[in-house]
């Protein structure tokens, strides 16, 4: 076959620089799947976009960004560790969830949970209570020296709560910060919510377990890893 | 299982990157972090040159660097290197901020001069022979047409669609196709040599 013979043969650029929009994407692939040409271009140009990768004015990264990606790396790997030799086998084969994701590493899928909703990186609203009659957002207190502005509300709807900050430092080295649940009377209850902000100071958290008579949400900056009580005055409050 | 005991952290250094992943997947903080240390270089640098601004490169390369720390068992060293697979991952949630974003319009980090900015550090043997190859892939791309080398670079580099980029310079979306093919074209000529990108 001659390589004029497929008029897509051009699209083969544009797919592997990442060029096209998702539709379009998909339907090269489509076609790729069916057209030897351009599934021998694309391999051939996959290669250079491969080099283009690396094909950039060279940098250090900032020291503070690798505290704040082993803060989290480390807390993570320490839950693994508690939650004992079989957490790190391979999950017996289940039903397709439509929560994929959460088979993607061997964590306990709670404290996975948790732990990849706790990073502020942007993913948006994870409670949709536009249609939610009870959904109610509150306000809560941030005392934190050091950052007057930060500012903190925990939105609540169909029975999940999520607490949103922005504009609060990033834990000290070797710390995280850790949710609590306070029932009033007794000591607050831990939670696996572990979590850092990003460079803007901004952190989306989903506050786990039931808040059926927990008076409050409480956030404190703990040792990496958590602790099992508060070992330090909470910096968030968010009265439920 | 998990084993009784994990490598020293100096033992870690002396291991491939392919032979760190495994102990990712298990888990193992030290062993990742290796890892960041090599390759977070690379990842900043192609995070700032697609985002022109150095907090969006670090949130790029964080929430990069996590996901490949929660997704390591889906490295498959058969379809590349370590640093390869992990500069993917940056490249497409990079592309996926630059188009999330309202304004569309983004300034880009100009190649000139960026290195005399950061400090000049001493470099191990293995990171020169890597700066090598990277400005030999530099040549190449610079030695295109410059035609071939804009629409290139806005793409990969820019986030932009070649719908976006035919509009921008007001040429036929025929056209800048056929430049990204010809283009990509040369530059696989000329790096013939060059079969995997790092060691």
């Amino acid at each position: 076959m001659n390589i004029s013979d497929c008029p897509r043969l051009d699209d083969s650029a544009a797919y592997v620089l990442h060029a096209m929009d998702d539709s379009e994407a998909e339907a090269y692939r489509y076609h790729v799947s069916d057209c030897e040409l351009c599934a021998s271009k694309v391999t051939e140009l996959e290669f250079v976009a491969g080099a283009l990768l690396s094909g950039v004015p060279q940098m250090p990264a900032p020291p503070d960004l690798r505290a704040r990606v082993m803060s989290v790396v480390r807390s993570e790997a320490e839950l693994l560790q508690a939650a004992g030799a079989g957490a790190d086998q391979p999950e017996k084969p289940r039903r397709a969830s439509r929560f994929g994701w959460l088979s993607l590493r061997p964590l306990p899928a709670a404290a996975l949970a948790t732990l990849a909703l706790a990073l502020g990186l942007g993913a948006g609203s994870l409670l949709s209570g536009d249609d939610d009659p009870t959904a109610r957002t509150v306000a809560a207190r941030v005392n934190m020296a050091t950052a007057p502005n930060a500012k903190a509300e925990m939105r609540m709807a169909s029975g999940a709560a999520q607490l949103v900050v922005a504009g609060m430092p990033a834990p000290a080295a070797g710390r995280i910060y850790q949710v609590w649940l306070d029932h009033g009377d007794d000591p607050p209850q831990p939670t696996d919510a572990l979590f850092s902000t990003n460079r803007e100071g901004k952190a989306t958290v989903q506050v786990p377990g039931d808040l059926k008579d927990v008076a409050a949400v409480l956030v404190t900056s703990e040792p990496e890893g958590g602790s099992k009580a508060p070992t330090s005055q909470p910096v968030i409050t968010a009265r439920v | 299982m998990r084993k009784d005991t994990s490598p020293a952290p100096a033992e870690l250094r002396d291991l491939a990157d392919e032979d760190l992943m495994p102990l990712v997947r298990r888990g193992e903080a030290a062993a990742f972090e290796v890892v960041y240390e090599r390759h977070s270089g690379a990842a900043f640098s192609l995070a700032y040159r697609m985002c022109g601004t150095r907090a969006a490169a670090e949130d790029a390369v964080q929430e990069a660097f996590l996901s490949m720390w929660r997704s390591g068992a889906r490295y498959d060293s058969a379809r590349g290197s370590v640093r390869t697979w992990m500069l993917g991952i940056v490249h497409n949630r990079t592309i996926d901020g630059l188009r999330r974003s309202v304004v569309h319009e983004r300034r880009r980090a100009s190649d000139e001069g960026i290195e005399e900015r950061f400090e000049a550090r001493e470099r191990t043997e293995v990171e020169v022979a890597r700066l090598d190859e990277v400005q030999e892939i530099r040549d190449a791309l610079q030695t295109l047409p410059p035609e071939q080398c804009r629409v290139i670079e806005l793409a990969y580099y820019g986030g932009f669609t070649q719908t976006e980029i035919a509009t921008m310079l007001e040429t036929p979306i025929g056209t800048v196709k056929g430049r990204m093919r010809l283009g990509l074209e040369k530059m696989r000529a000329q790096l013939g040599g060059l079969r995997e990108v790092m060691p």
